[in-house]
């Protein structure tokens, strides 16, 4: 049994080319990460290499789609089988080289499947955060050009490296930093720089946070109420990020009686404005007639 | 007026507006192009949901909701009884931006009522969107509903800042249109959606031109490049699902829409009395939106959908139970079971369950091997329902369940009915 260790997507694959050199099955291949170091003893990697003769040539190639995928679902935690994603990844690359090249067509199996999932669990988290992480300026008197915008946000993966040029491509003159517990990303309109992640900070309210909660209370009809609909797509974790979230309670709740009101209110004759305002209904008779030609 | 109150009430003007798409543009990032914004040629992104379940991606609003039009259906029409406001074009623009660097929006959707006259009005929404674009360096998205009778300069000025560009049809037949939008003119609605898809595809065909000869200079002036759309309202007047879907069918087909968005017309404060009392069910305007994708992603003819919509008891109504899909395939269910390792695509793509993701994983897999029963769970398939209409190497369906005169039924599920306004 070898024990290997990794932390990131670089880490794995440094390892896993020299396993795969060396023709180590994953069956002989125990992961683990630098949180439960000491459980085995690491094995060492040049170590391997030297005692198998590794073949030659270390260029390896693999679909494409592998490396995109395996490069998401090294972002993937899963508290309970932290290191279950490198053994499923050495697998499959094990698998693709060894076995069937083909191997990720095979959509039903169980390691195509988990790799799948992984992958798509970290796209959705990356599609959240793009869509939930809200700036707020913490200097709001300063000159445009020297304001500072931050945003806290908790993704269920660690996927702040992987989401980072997004936001850089997006909000690019501005000054920035993104908050997470799994890394910060921060933008001083030239340079992004990555640092290590932290616990909750004090977020104030900004200004125009009231003006987005207006927006959302009256874009809103009543006339179409779905919580359920809005609930699949905006789970409540994400609330707390949102400043609008504080509506939806009593959104929902006067629905009902909002729509009652509009149908009780009962209708208007459209001639009212016609008979009061000569010009209103010498402009519409313009163009009525008009229409009629 | 304060802001705050211009925007509570030029939001809650603008809500009936189905249309909140940020999709399918160019790609623009502000990396490259210095500014602010970024757009992807994909899907974009909702930043919110309302408690309708509808997607908060723009800031959709109306520069103005005094109007001197009387459109029945409309909110703002002159003779409603609605608080009134109206923005200036630098309150528009530096809301957009104050929105948008605080990740609210993907963009603006700005529409307005009708004041002083279409040229006025519309120069005012060009306005805004040359202030966002040259002035702020915006890059993100702009919609800009399209007043039709407004010149064609200004159409041409709107189509160089605008992603997208739309109309509203409004009404399935110009009989309804003159009944209910009496100040509005068919005919120019037409018009200018037909000036402005060869616009679209001008600035297209220059690109594809200017890409061959290697020539970045050949490119014409940008035009709309996410396309046009437009909306349809449903239930205001009496036509049925098969003259709204030819209506749509058509648009399609002489515009090039990109989207044509059906709204059941809504409960509105102070409404007309030239309309119905009852609102439409939502699953009406669902069934629409179905139809309309099987129309546009799934190969059916716009015959086959009209002719689903006239066997149901010959109303010319999709089914409210059935999905058109699924309505489709009962009808012709002699053309099932549909074998799942020898069809082609497009035969594939008729099961009712399997959508344009599942067949083409379908077929990816049986290059490799053969499909049976079990991967069809294992893809997650909605076997209760496929399970009658597929057949894989070892599974073939009970063909006196297929058969029976009653089959229908199976599928109509007593839970899933549409709640209606009691
Ligand atoms: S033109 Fe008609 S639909 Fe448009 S805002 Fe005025 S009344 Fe409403």
């Amino acid at each position: 049994m070898y024990s290997i260790t990794a932390n990131s997507f670089g880490e794995w694959r440094n390892a896993a080319r020299t396993l795969l050199g060396a023709g180590i099955s994953p069956q002989a291949v125990h992961w683990q990460s630098d949180q439960q170091a000491g459980l085995f003893d690491s094995c060492n990697l040049e170590s391997i290499a030297a005692n198998k003769q590794a073949s030659a040539s270390p260029t390896l190639t693999v679909p494409a789609q592998f490396i995109s995928q395996a490069k998401k679902a090294s972002c993937f935690i899963d508290i309970n089988k932290p290191n279950e994603k490198w053994a499923v990844l050495y697998s499959l690359l094990w698998r693709i080289r060894h076995i069937d090249k083909h191997t990720l067509l095979l959509k039903s199996d169980p390691e195509v499947q988990a790799l799948q999932r992984m992958s798509k669990a970290v796209n959705r988290d990356k599609h959240k955060m793009k869509a939930f992480v809200r700036f707020k300026c913490v200097n709001e008197d300063e000159s445009q050009r020297d304001r500072y915008y931050t945003a806290w946000f908790e993704p269920a993966h660690a996927i702040m490296e992987l989401t980072a040029p997004f936001f850089v491509q997006r909000f690019t003159s501005m000054n920035w930093s993104i908050l997470t517990p799994h890394g910060c990303a921060h933008w001083n309109q030239s340079q992004l720089t990555l640092s290590p992640g932290i616990e909750r900070p004090e977020i104030k309210e900004d200004q125009y946070d009231e003006f987005w909660r207006a927006y959302y209370c009256n874009i809103f009809n009543p006339a179409r109420l779905k919580e359920q609909a809005m609930q699949s797509e905006m789970p409540k974790k994400y609330w707390k990020y949102l400043p609008e979230a504080t509506c939806i309670k009593d959104l929902s709740r006067s629905a009902a009686a909002a729509v009652d009101n509009m149908v009780q209110s009962g209708t208007t004759n459209s001639e009212r404005v016609r008979t009061s305002s000569k010009s209103v209904a010498g402009f519409q008779d313009k163009l009525r007639s008009r229409n009629r030609e | 007026m304060d802001i705050l109150s211009k925007l509570e009430i030029l939001a809650d003007a603008a809500k009936y507006d189905a249309s909140c798409a940020s999709s399918g543009t160019e790609a623009r990032n502000s990396l490259k192009s210095g500014g602010i914004g970024s757009t992807d040629p994909g899907m974009g992104i909702c930043h919110s949901y309302t408690p309708d379940g509808r997607c908060i991606s723009l800031l959709k609003i109306l520069l103005t909701n005094f109007c001197l039009y009387e459109c029945a259906y409309c909110v703002n029409r002159t003779s409603s009884n609605v608080p009134r406001a109206r923005f200036t074009v630098d309150e528009v623009a530096t809301l957009t931006m104050e929105f948008y660097k605080r990740n609210y929006i993907e963009g603006l959707f700005l529409s307005s009522g009708i004041f002083k006259n279409a040229d006025y009005t519309m120069e005012q929404v060009v306005a805004v969107a040359r202030k966002l674009r040259l002035e702020h360096r915006f890059n993100g998205y702009i919609h800009l509903k399209t007043i039709p009778e407004a010149s064609p300069e200004l159409l041409a000025e709107a189509g160089l800042y605008a992603d997208r560009l739309s109309i509203n049809v409004e009404l399935p037949t110009e009989k309804s249109l003159n009944r209910l939008a009496p100040e509005k003119n068919a005919r120019s609605i037409t018009r200018s959606m037909a000036r402005l898809g060869s616009g679209i595809e001008e600035y297209k065909e220059s690109k594809k031109h200017a890409r061959k000869q290697g020539n970045k200079k050949l490119v014409a002036p940008k035009f709309s490049p996410s396309g046009q759309s437009t909306q349809m309202i449903i239930g205001a007047d009496d036509s049925n699902d098969s003259a709204v879907l030819r209506k749509a069918n058509q648009l399609y087909q002489s515009f090039k829409m990109k989207r044509v968005y059906y709204s059941a017309f809504s409960p509105i404060p102070d409404s007309s009395s030239q309309l119905p009392l009852q609102a439409p069910p939502l699953v009406r305007e669902h069934r629409l939106y179905q139809a309309d994708w099987l129309l546009r992603f799934y190969g059916f003819g716009i015959d086959e959908l009209t002719e689903t919509a006239n066997t149901n008891k010959t109303t010319g109504m999709l089914s409210l139970d059935l999905d058109p899909k699924l309505a489709w395939a009962i009808n012709h269910r002699e053309q099932f079971p549909i074998d799942l390792n020898k069809a082609d695509y497009e035969r594939v793509l008729r099961v009712p369950g399997i959508g344009v993701i599942n067949a083409r994983r379908l077929i990816s897999q049986r290059k490799v091997r053969a499909i049976r029963y079990q991967d069809l769970s294992k893809l997650r398939l909605p076997l209760e329902k496929i399970k009658y209409f597929v057949q894989t190497i070892d599974y073939r369906p009970d063909s006196v369940r297929l058969e029976s005169a009653n089959f229908a039924r199976l599928f109509v599920n007593n839970t899933d009915q549409q709640m209606s306004l009691f």
